[in-house]
């Protein structure tokens, strides 16, 4: 039988052989298009062709000109938006890096078995649905929330603090959502360091904290600046948290598009768009040339 | 041991940072479990009693069970047509595409780049002109651009991984390619497809800023609705979804590593048989090769 079928395949083989002799990459292209034709074409038509419109439309509504972008610049309410969305990025990098750094570094201290379990703890916030973490700490940071009355109850506050709808709140729910990123990004370049060389800086006579500050934390370096920028680079373009959180007080990018595309007035809308894309995709390509995205998605380890 | 000693309360503050970053993560999920059983309309930490009124609220609400329905069936349409597409990019990726292939992966991986915001004005202008905004359709296909980085990028290095050579000792021991294909490299692939459904499951399932632009009354995510119900209060009904969600998720999570450990099982359970079955050959030729030897 099988003898059969390897003669079959054979004659098979010879009769169309001069096909791939003549053009041994013919096979392969067609595989390749038809194999990729559904994606790209779902991508090209709904993805990269209407982006393409938004670019357009910047430079097109509600009149031909580079007038939306002007303004941007000009106007003191455009300012105050990019201030916003920039600052509240900023923090909430910095804020991650020094609650994720000591955090990352436990865990890599630990043995091993823990270590994985652990950090698959620090994991579930991510599993966990957004929208129900928001309500979390609507209902913790409210007027008559949770924390409030705690604070009174200990005698601490007199009459309960503005918490909720401001800056703060929108930052506690944004370090949040990205701290089990910069903690799993730390945690891949600290796991990768070489302890005989911090045994060898002990061992030469340094203290803990010359070990750590001259040997630890260069070599954890690398770590830092990936985590630092994935978090800023998606930071600024939340829009969730800020509506929910944020109450309408500070007005970010993605706030200001949504609210502007409602009442469809596109120019100034997509010219912010456009901005907001073109700093991202500058920041991408930094990240990718310092790191390369794969490193990413393949659990961090460098090789 | 003198070091030890130095460090010690450096350690302790470790800890310290450590358990309060990780009282932190877990401080959302457990402020909302216990609300949602708060018997009151006024929220209270801790509740002053038990009661499962704001499940019932939920659940006799037509809206919030049409919302969880159309959540469902849109997660898995996009988990499916995620995978499907996700593993023809990743197929072609591996093995057929010789020249351009950053190209295309940078192609394929832009929606993972550019902010869902700036993907939701564009979807939402092609489908206001195509009369695609507002259909169950339409928000499939919005779905599926922002998952399908993550299935191409499982689904493309499980395929680097795998040791094409098998397929090849198939095809020579007389399958037909399609054959080896769906008996030799589609169960290796299991949990790699298992990973990219799953991925692509919750990137739909959480997914609120497309559905503010896309989904209307009649499709209305669980998300959107509970997005909606947050702009205008915080009765403890969104508690009791929310515990609903995040029992499922640990479900779900639970699930995942049960059936990958399943498949592992399954899978060294059938290894230990071929290896009996080869064992018995080998003492069979042994025993005849000495016999022969013998005679």
């Amino acid at each position: 039988m099988i003898a059969h079928v390897t003669a079959v395949g054979g004659y098979l083989g010879k009769q169309t052989s001069w096909l791939k002799t003549r053009y041994p990459w013919l096979g392969n292209l067609v595989f390749a298009t038809l194999l990729l034709a559904p994606l790209l074409l779902l991508l090209g038509v709904f993805f990269f062709y209407p982006l393409a419109g938004v670019a357009v439309r910047s430079f097109s509504e509600p009149e031909a000109g580079i007038e939306n972008y002007t303004r941007l610049y000009s106007s003191a309410v455009f300012r105050d938006i990019f201030r916003a969305t920039f600052a509240i990025a900023a923090y909430t990098t910095l804020v991650c890096l020094l609650l994720a750094y000591p955090y990352a570094y436990r865990l890599s201290t630990l043995p091993n078995r823990w270590a994985s379990f652990l950090l698959l703890l620090s994991l579930v916030p991510i599993w966990t649905a957004i929208l129900a973490r928001l309500y979390a700490w609507t209902v913790i940071l409210g007027r008559r929330g949770i924390l409030n009355d705690y604070l009174i109850q200990l005698g601490l506050l007199n009459e309960p603090a503005e918490l909720l709808f401001t800056r703060t709140a929108v930052m506690i729910g944004m370090v949040h959502i990205m701290l089990p990123y910069m903690i799993v990004v730390l945690y891949s370049t600290m796991s990768t360091i070489d302890r005989t060389l911090l045994a060898a800086s002990d061992s030469l006579g340094a203290t803990g904290f010359q070990t750590f500050r001259r040997v630890f934390l260069p070599l954890s370096m690398p770590g830092v600046y990936a985590g630092c920028l994935l978090v800023f680079i998606v930071s600024l373009g939340f829009f969730v948290t800020p509506a929910i959180l944020g109450g309408g007080g500070d007005i970010t990018i993605a706030i200001y598009v949504q609210r502007e595309v409602g009442v469809l007035n596109w120019g100034p809308a997509s010219a912010m768009s456009m901005v907001l894309l073109a700093v991202t995709i500058v920041l991408f390509f930094l990240f990718n040339k310092l790191f390369g995205t794969e490193r990413l998605f393949s659990g961090g380890i460098r090789k | 041991m003198n070091r030890q000693t130095i460090l010690s309360p450096l350690d302790a503050a470790l800890w310290a940072v450590f358990g309060l970053v990780l009282t932190f993560l877990f401080l959302p999920l457990v402020v909302v479990i216990p609300i949602s059983f708060t018997p009151g309309t006024v929220i209270q930490f801790p509740p002053d009693g038990l009661s499962l009124r704001w499940y019932r609220d939920a659940l006799e609400d037509e809206r919030w069970r049409q919302a969880l329905w159309v959540s469902v069936r849109l997660g898995i349409s996009v988990a499916v047509v995620t995978t499907v597409l996700g593993l023809g990019a990743a197929l072609a990726l591996t093995r057929f595409v010789s020249h351009g292939k950053t190209f295309i992966r940078t192609l394929v991986l832009a929606p993972l780049i550019v902010p869902v915001i700036i993907t939701s004005i564009a979807v939402f202008d092609i489908f206001t002109r195509t009369g695609l905004a507002r259909t169950f359709l339409g928000l499939v296909i919005a779905h599926t651009i922002i998952a399908v980085p993550f299935a191409v990028i499982i689904l493309e290095s499980a395929l680097r991984r795998f040791d094409v050579s098998l397929e090849e000792a198939a095809i020579s021991l007389g399958a037909s390619p399609l054959g080896a294909f769906c008996r030799i490299t589609l169960p290796i692939l299991a949990p790699a497809l298992l990973a990219s459904l799953v991925f692509s499951f919750v990137t739909s399932w959480d997914e609120v800023v497309l559905v503010v632009f896309l989904g209307g009354a009649t499709n209305q995510t669980l998300p959107l609705r509970m997005f909606e119900f947050l702009e205008s209060n915080i009765r403890p009904t969104v508690a009791a979804i929310s515990t609903a969600l995040i029992l499922a998720t640990i479900g779900g999570i639970l699930a995942y590593y049960s059936s990958t450990t399943a498949v592992g099982m399954l899978r060294r359970w059938r290894a230990t048989q071929v290896r009996r079955e080869l064992q018995w050959e080998k003492t069979d030729t042994t025993h005849a090769t000495k016999t022969g030897r013998n005679q």
